[in-house]
């Protein structure tokens, strides 16, 4: 911890320290004030007052003292952080129950980020580069609409099989991908998602290029396509969708987050860093290559079924290579590892170029850009991966700590 | 089946097994010289492609050219602007960024490649559209039987054969080859020997580049038309052949390439679903021969020192 | 000696034109230290790498405990109790201490998915004892290692490294233990540091093997029970250390005389 006085008294480091979790709610409620700002901004001038705010936000987290001791904190104390960003998206669906495209916004980076997550699984943790992100994400919602076009299976079941058929089909890919290494595993992924693209665009069975129509979530005979209204409010019919996604967005970051942080966790790092070393060691490369790539499909296809049925339909469009690239910039942008450097860069990469119409037509361009320089300059990411400390689950404080 | 068109096929096949050819040894020189796979190689193409349009058009503008002169200032446009394009790519991103994880050059060159796709979309006016590339070759039809073919294809064809030769007896047969080929061998070796690692390194990637970008002027002239994604699939497509053939060799590639463009052409001919699943069996085709040959069929052999 | 626990007959590997091994017999007891010695580039690493699956052998036999392990995958002989260090340094440089220590237990270890992620409080108490090893172990080899257990590998000196890499080969217990030039850029007085803790270490594990390559030569007299040396491949000597000091063979391959 830094001695350097506050120049705010409240925010001394002393005070800061006596009260964690006061500064850990005070940090996630302003970043999350500010991310629902923007979502909802709808002026250029917000929205690039917005983004100097965070940029200003972000200079002082990561150079200036009294930033370093608030991440600090948060590090420290990230579960408890983490439960109060999970309320904090809920409090921002409340504050926009009645705003159809902030909702849909807040939906859409919570379902990517979960896509983004799970490529975090394979790449950060197991190594395996996967430029067919975006394929599954597709395959999850194509099989939400097949699901979706039979009545009587309950839609909480699609989204369980939507994950499954989306593994079974990372299936195919698992012989190439584990005999082979580095770019050659990269090259495999890529034919696959032009292949699945091109499949689904001659093949009329799934619709062709023009898709399939999907029908929306329902749950308890709920149907999320029709709210309008919950007790004496309005709302949109995007505000279900939002709590479904952030929820979805919950339980995989939670598993995820778990895998990381126990024996498997280290058995996949152990993999990735030197397949060698782990393999003499006894751990078995393949199994621990398939149970990443396995499940980060399988939740990417959720977070994909999901998406289609808010959507109501899906195109092979967005299952081309640049759709994949997009994803993968987002984690690489944000941190190869970090969760919630996936969400913040899912936010720069997602509703940015919304927002600044002066852009849009350039987004790919800008992102390109922006990903080289992150990789020259700062290859970490936005915000780089902690180092996985364990002491904190032994009952007592870690040894000089 | 008619023999005319069989033959007809054998030349189409020939034709994309060259181009094929042309780009893979690119990717599997740099391969050799830097073990980085350089995925905006196929974008490179399609600058190639552009260069020499503009270069076209802008003489053409200016003074009324003669065809040939025409075509030899988008050749030289192509060659040198593709050249250049690797050149920038290489010093800039893929030296910085060799001793990082593979996945960032991988990440990073892919990205080299979406900026270099989507500067040509925007820059070039209605650049999101295909484009017309003009004749710049002879007319004239050459006929034998029901088969038919351009003089100006077999020009391009001949163009294309000659230049990947070139560039073997350049790797086998010169001093720059020699170069090269040694630093393939071992990097370190070969600048202790006095070779001067970049400028070798730097020169294979505007060798592999021109070659690249000469495709694409070679495209351009055999389909008449060009478009700003073309490279995509050209980069998927030669950097699987030059895997298949066997990354850092020099025949591996080519043989690859032919190979690669005998089985698209195969299944066109002999599958009656046709045209419409050649991408998709093209896609197919990679993912189960890198399943069978995950080095390569010429296997690159290495065994890591531990 | 009764059944040894190492047994190799024959190990042959050749890499293309080049010999590396040549019908090398070696076996090794259960808590034999056994020093293994050659000029460079004679096979000592390569021994390591054929015993530890890494390398293919050409031909040969391997038994551990009389169990078949030539040419098997190295996670299968990680799992029958070989544990080794590397020449050159092999860690998770941005992982934790424990991190890469716990590597070479994790095989011993419950890696189901189901209680890893949903039986926590059983995986938090096995966390405590590994983590209680780990330290125990670290503490051993140097305590500033044990107090500073969950940072990065990478923030420390090289022979720290090293001390890391062999608590990572001894915390799964192994019955083998390979250790390849540990010492390798100590200065004398932390080699017979490391030497020291190694020998007390050996008084609890009075059954672990250990198979160790070293260059110096004061460190294979005092540690090793019997001395095997090797040049290009071969064994040219074993025994003990008095008769290998009064070896003529040893003394010209070590000069560099051709025979
Ligand atoms: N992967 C490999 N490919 C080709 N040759 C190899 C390989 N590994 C080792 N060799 C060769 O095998 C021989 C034995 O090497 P090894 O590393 O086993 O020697 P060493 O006894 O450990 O030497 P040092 O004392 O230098 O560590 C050397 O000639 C080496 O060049
Ligand atoms: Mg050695």
């Amino acid at each position: 911890m830094s001695s350097i006085p506050s120049p705010i008294p409240v925010l001394s480091p002393l005070r800061m320290q006596r009260h964690p979790r006061a500064v850990v709610v005070l940090t996630v409620a302003l970043l999350f004030a500010g991310g629902g700002l923007m979502m909802h901004a709808e002026s250029q001038i917000q929205v690039l007052g917005l983004l100097a705010a965070f940029l200003v936000m972000f200079a002082i987290a990561d150079r200036t003292p009294l930033g370093q001791d608030i991440s600090a904190i948060c590090g420290d104390y990230s579960g408890f952080a983490n439960g109060v960003a999970f309320v904090c998206a809920l409090g921002l669906i409340v504050v926009f129950r009645g705003e159809h495209y902030t909702l849909l916004m807040l939906a859409t980076v919570a379902l990517f980020s979960t896509a983004c997550i799970a490529l975090n699984l394979q790449l950060a943790f197991a190594g395996i580069a996967n430029f067919a992100g975006a394929a599954f994400f597709v395959l999850g919602s194509y099989t939400a609409a097949v699901m979706t076009a039979y009545a009587g299976i309950p839609h909480l079941l699609i989204l369980v099989v939507s994950g499954i058929v989306t593994g079974a089909i990372g299936v195919i890919l698992l012989l190439p991908v584990l005999r082979t290494r580095g770019h050659y595993a990269a090259l495999v992924t890529i034919a696959f998602g032009l292949l699945l693209r091109s499949l689904l665009e001659v093949n009329d069975t799934l619709g062709g290029p023009q898709g399939m129509k999907i029908k929306g979530f329902s749950i308890l005979g709920l149907d999320f396509n029709r709210v309008s209204s919950i007790g004496p409010w309005d709302v949109s019919f995007y505000l279900p969708y939002a709590v479904l996604s952030i929820c979805i967005f919950a339980v995989a970051f939670t598993l995820i987050r778990r895998i990381e942080r126990s024996w498997i966790g280290i058995a996949l790092d152990a993999v990735r860093s030197d397949e060698t070393a782990a393999s003499v060691f006894g751990l078995s490369i393949a199994r621990w290559k398939v149970v990443a790539f396995l499940i980060g499909n399988a939740v990417i296809g959720v977070a994909g079924a999901v998406y289609g049925m808010m959507n109501g339909f899906v195109t092979p469009n967005g299952s081309g290579l640049g759709d994949s690239l997009l994803m993968l910039s987002i984690i690489v942008l944000g941190g190869l590892g970090n969760f919630w450097g996936a969400v913040v860069a899912a936010m720069v990469i997602l509703v940015i170029p919304e927002k600044l119409q002066a852009i849009q037509e350039f987004r790919l361009l800008i992102f390109a850009l922006l990903v080289l320089a992150i990789l020259l300059f700062r290859p970490s990411g936005i915000l780089p991966r902690p180092i996985r400390d364990l002491s904190r689950f032994i009952g007592r404080p870690g040894a000089g700590a | 089946m008619d023999v005319g068109i069989l033959a007809q096929q054998l030349f189409n096949g020939l034709m994309l097994g060259v181009i094929y050819a042309m780009i893979a040894v690119g990717f599997s020189l740099f391969f050799g010289v830097l073990d980085v796979i350089k995925f905006s190689h196929g974008d490179v193409v399609t600058v190639g492609a552009f260069s020499s349009l503009g270069a076209v058009g802008l003489a053409g503008g200016l003074v009324a050219l003669p065809p040939v002169l025409a075509l030899a200032s988008g050749i030289a446009a192509a060659v040198t602007i593709g050249a250049l394009a690797g050149v920038i790519i290489g010093r800039v991103l893929v030296l910085p960024l060799r001793h990082a994880p593979g996945v960032n050059v991988l990440l990073a060159t892919l990205m080299a490649g979406t900026v270099l796709r989507e500067a040509i979309r925007l820059g070039v006016p209605n650049g999101g559209n295909p484009k017309p590339f003009p004749a710049l070759l002879p007319g004239g039809v050459i006929k034998a039987g029901s088969f038919s073919v351009g003089v100006d294809s077999v020009m391009i064809l001949a163009a294309g054969l000659l230049l990947v030769l070139g560039t073997h007896l350049l790797i086998t047969r010169t001093r720059f080859g020699l170069a090269i080929r040694a630093v393939a061998q071992d990097g370190e070796v070969a600048r202790l020997s006095g070779i001067d690692f970049q400028t070798v390194v730097l020169g294979t990637f505007a060798l592999g580049s021109a070659l690249a970008a000469f495709a694409g002027c070679m495209l351009g002239l055999y389909y008449r038309e060009i478009n700003f994604n073309m490279g995509v699939l050209l980069g998927i497509i030669g950097f699987a052949s030059a895997v298949v053939g066997g990354l850092g060799s020099m025949l591996g590639p080519i043989i690859g390439g032919f190979l690669f463009a005998g089985v698209q052409t195969l299944v066109v001919v002999a599958l009656p679903v046709s045209s419409a699943y050649k991408d998709v069996i093209a896609f197919a085709a990679i993912i189960i021969l890198i399943a069978i040959f995950p080095t390569g069929l010429i296997a690159e052999r290495r065994s890591e020192r531990v | 000696m009764n059944a040894p626990l190492l047994a190799c007959g024959g190990l042959t590997m050749r890499f293309d034109g080049l010999v590396a091994l040549d019908g090398l017999d070696i076996e090794v007891g259960k808590g034999e230290t056994v020093g293994l010695v050659g000029p460079n580039g004679s096979g000592k690493t390569t021994f390591f790498n054929v015993v530890t699956g890494l390398y293919k052998p050409s031909a040969g036999s391997v038994r551990l405990d009389a169990r078949d392990l030539f040419a098997k995958p190295p996670q299968m002989i990680g799992r029958a109790g070989v544990a080794r260090t590397f020449q050159r340094s092999r860690l998770m440089l941005d992982q934790s201490v424990f991190d890469n220590i716990v590597v070479g237990a994790l095989c011993r270890l419950d890696l189901g998915l189901f209680s890893n992620l949903f039986r926590r409080r059983r995986w938090c108490d096995e966390l405590g004892g590994m983590v209680d090893r780990a330290r125990a172990l670290a503490h051993r080899f140097n305590p500033v290692i044990a107090d500073r257990l969950f940072q990065p590998a990478g923030s420390f000196t090289m022979i720290d490294r090293r001390r890391i890499e062999i608590c990572r080969a001894l915390i799964g217990a192994p019955r083998l233990l390979l250790l390849d030039e540990p010492s390798a850029g100590m200065t004398h007085d932390e080699t017979r540091q490391l030497m020291d803790d190694l020998l007390a270490f050996r008084q609890e594990m009075p059954d672990l093997a250990v198979i160790l390559v070293e260059h110096e030569m004061d460190v294979i007299r005092r540690v090793s029970d019997r001395c095997v040396v090797l040049n290009f491949g071969r064994k040219i000597f074993e025994g003990t250390f008095d008769a290998l000091i009064a070896n003529p063979d040893v003394q010209t391959a070590y000069l560099g005389v051709s025979q």
